[in-house]
């Protein structure tokens, strides 16, 4: 019910809360990233209820690679985007939605993991090298035929055998497709190359078990 | 390095070769293809280091359930509309437990709908000693009632009772819909009156509503009964939702207190309601009048939730997701389709 065209329809509140999928969806799935923050940034609802819709699946799996603590990655996604929301006007522009929030999101849950971990709460480490393993994807169980599972098997393995921060960064890369830019952002890297050596080096080392 | 200098772990480093490899496209086709094509003997080594991307997720993933994803949605638009300090004016549930008891009732009609939209609103006195409150599409109301029991009647609306309630029981009677906060009284039953049906309230916190010709009541807390024309008397537990359709059939379920209360908040609220019901809502709420005049695809649905918004609002946001175009005029909506035209 578009009252006119040069009149554009603005939502707020929760209103989209209940919105179809596809109502929401299609709106923005042929915008650019830097389209939708703007539409964002201006307050359109819809806007910010496609980035949640789009992000808070991969957000939420990230945070609990991190900590395993469903109740803490909840609080941590809340604040986080309850913050953007109240910032919104004040923010920058964004190419690149989810190394955005990916990279807010890794350094807001670091700061609450480190504020709770304070008192006697059992915590799974961090830097232990207990998260982030890798499976074949489910594109590769399909495969039957190029990949046997003893082969599958060994390149498990392999990829499991590499250090947290390695696996993190090939998950990061290949899995949740962000560029080194981004990786590096949220593994607070100073420079690029950190990320682009990092992941380099560690499939240097598996290059035997990857050309059989 | 160039690459046809590649080995299989530069190509697993190489932004452009994933970003084909995950997402092929016009530019990253055009350019890999032709490689390939001029690299024969590249291939065997391109679709190892394809396997090995394509290979990689997670062993365990997490997922949120649908009821995280929906509570932390709420929870993140409500908490960003708090302001940074400072108390809200809000509702607060816990206040209103310790007056009494909450009821909503509701109970309206395409006859009634039809009666108040012709009646005039100003309360008016048939017999002595009874009130009457009465309000038009698009206007709301709250008062007390003598035992100091709050009301708050929605639009649409009429109830009555009388100045003085009896010394044995709370007698009224209401068509529409209406919130109570009951004020507790265990000598003297609180009795709502719907056309066929008497709730009853037993010193309880519950919500009873009636649309269409079909009744509803929704218990918030504390224990309720609703006594049929029949003497069929059926008690309704906290959270329960107890519908009696047109056809005087009973059913249960658990319901959204949004949904149900939300209205005496100024909350208005679609949930995958019909292009009718829809319509219908809107002209209660606002009290105006809705003609379509388009064809409609009989799955249309709308969802959508409306915190005191005004109708050329509402109307904007529900064309976010359709191609209509409204006209007002007044108190009359007109509403089309200029693909349809």
């Amino acid at each position: 019910m578009k009252k006119s065209q040069n009149n554009k329809s603005k939502s707020t509140s929760t209103e989209v809360l209940y919105m179809q999928h596809s109502q929401v969806m299609v709106v923005y799935t042929e915008k650019t990233d830097r389209e939708i923050w703007a539409s964002f940034k201006e307050g359109e609802e819809t806007a910010f209820n496609f980035i949640y819709r789009k992000y808070v699946g991969d957000l939420y799996n990230y945070g609990m690679q991190v900590c395993h603590e469903d109740e803490w990655v909840r609080d941590c996604l809340q604040s986080m985007f309850v913050d953007i929301r109240k910032r919104r006007k004040r923010l920058g522009d964004v190419t690149s939605i989810k190394g955005y929030l990916f990279t807010i999101f890794h350094r807001e849950l670091f700061k609450l993991i480190k504020a709770r971990r304070k008192g006697n709460e059992p915590f799974v480490s961090m830097d232990g090298g207990e998260q982030f393993y890798i499976e074949a994807s489910h594109e590769t169980k399909l495969i039957a035929e190029e990949f046997s599972d003893e082969r599958k098997k060994e390149i498990e393995i392999a990829l499991n055998q590499l250090s947290q921060r390695e696996r993190q960064a090939i998950i990061l890369l290949y899995q949740e497709d962000l560029s080194y830019k981004e990786i590096a952002a949220i593994m607070d890297f100073k420079e690029v190359k950190t990320a682009r050596t990092l992941v380099y080096r560690a499939m240097g080392k598996l290059k035997g078990i990857f050309k059989v | 390095m160039k690459y046809d200098e590649f080995d299989i772990e530069d190509f697993l480093n190489d932004e452009f070769f994933i970003q084909w490899v995950k997402h092929p496209g016009d530019e990253t086709d055009h350019f890999w293809i032709k490689w390939v094509a001029e690299h024969p003997e590249k291939i065997q080594l391109i679709q190892k280091a394809r396997q090995i991307i394509l290979f990689v997720d997670y062993k365990d993933k997490s997922f949120l359930s649908d009821k995280a994803y929906t509570d932390l949605y709420e929870n993140i638009v409500q908490k960003s509309e708090e302001p940074e300090s400072g108390k809200g004016t809000r509702f607060h549930w816990s206040s209103w437990h310790k007056v009494a008891a909450i009821l909503l009732v509701v109970f309206s009609s395409f006859y009634c709908i039809r009666y108040f939209v012709t009646s005039e609103q100003h309360p008016s006195s048939p017999s002595p000693g009874i009130i009457v409150k009465c309000n038009p599409a698009g206007q709301k109301s709250s008062f007390k009632l003598p035992d100091g029991t709050v009301v708050i009647l929605n639009a649409s609306s009429k109830l009555e009772y009388p100045e003085d309630f009896s010394s044995e029981t709370r007698e009224l009677s209401l068509s529409g819909e209406a919130f109570f906060c009951v004020k507790e009284d265990k000598s003297r039953p609180f009795i709502i009156h719907t056309d066929q049906d008497e709730v009853r309230v037993l010193g309880t916190t519950f919500n009873v509503s009636n649309h269409q010709n079909q009744l509803a009541i929704a218990l918030v807390e504390g224990s309720l009964a609703l006594k049929e024309a029949s003497g069929k008397e059926t008690t309704i537990r906290p959270k329960e939702l107890l519908v009696k359709d047109a056809y005087g059939q009973l059913r249960s379920s658990i319901y959204d207190p949004v949904e149900v209360l939300g209205w005496k908040d100024k909350t208005l609220v679609f949930k995958d309601d019909s292009f009718l019901q829809l319509v219908d809502k809107l002209e209660r709420w606002y009290g105006v009048k809705i003609s379509a005049e388009m064809e409609l695809d009989s799955l249309w649905s709308y969802s959508g939730i409306y915190q005191d918004k005004s109708l050329e609002y509402v109307l904007d946001g529900i064309s976010i997701a359709s191609e209509f175009t409204y006209k007002i005029d007044q108190k009359n909506i007109t509403i089309t389709n200029p693909k349809q035209q």
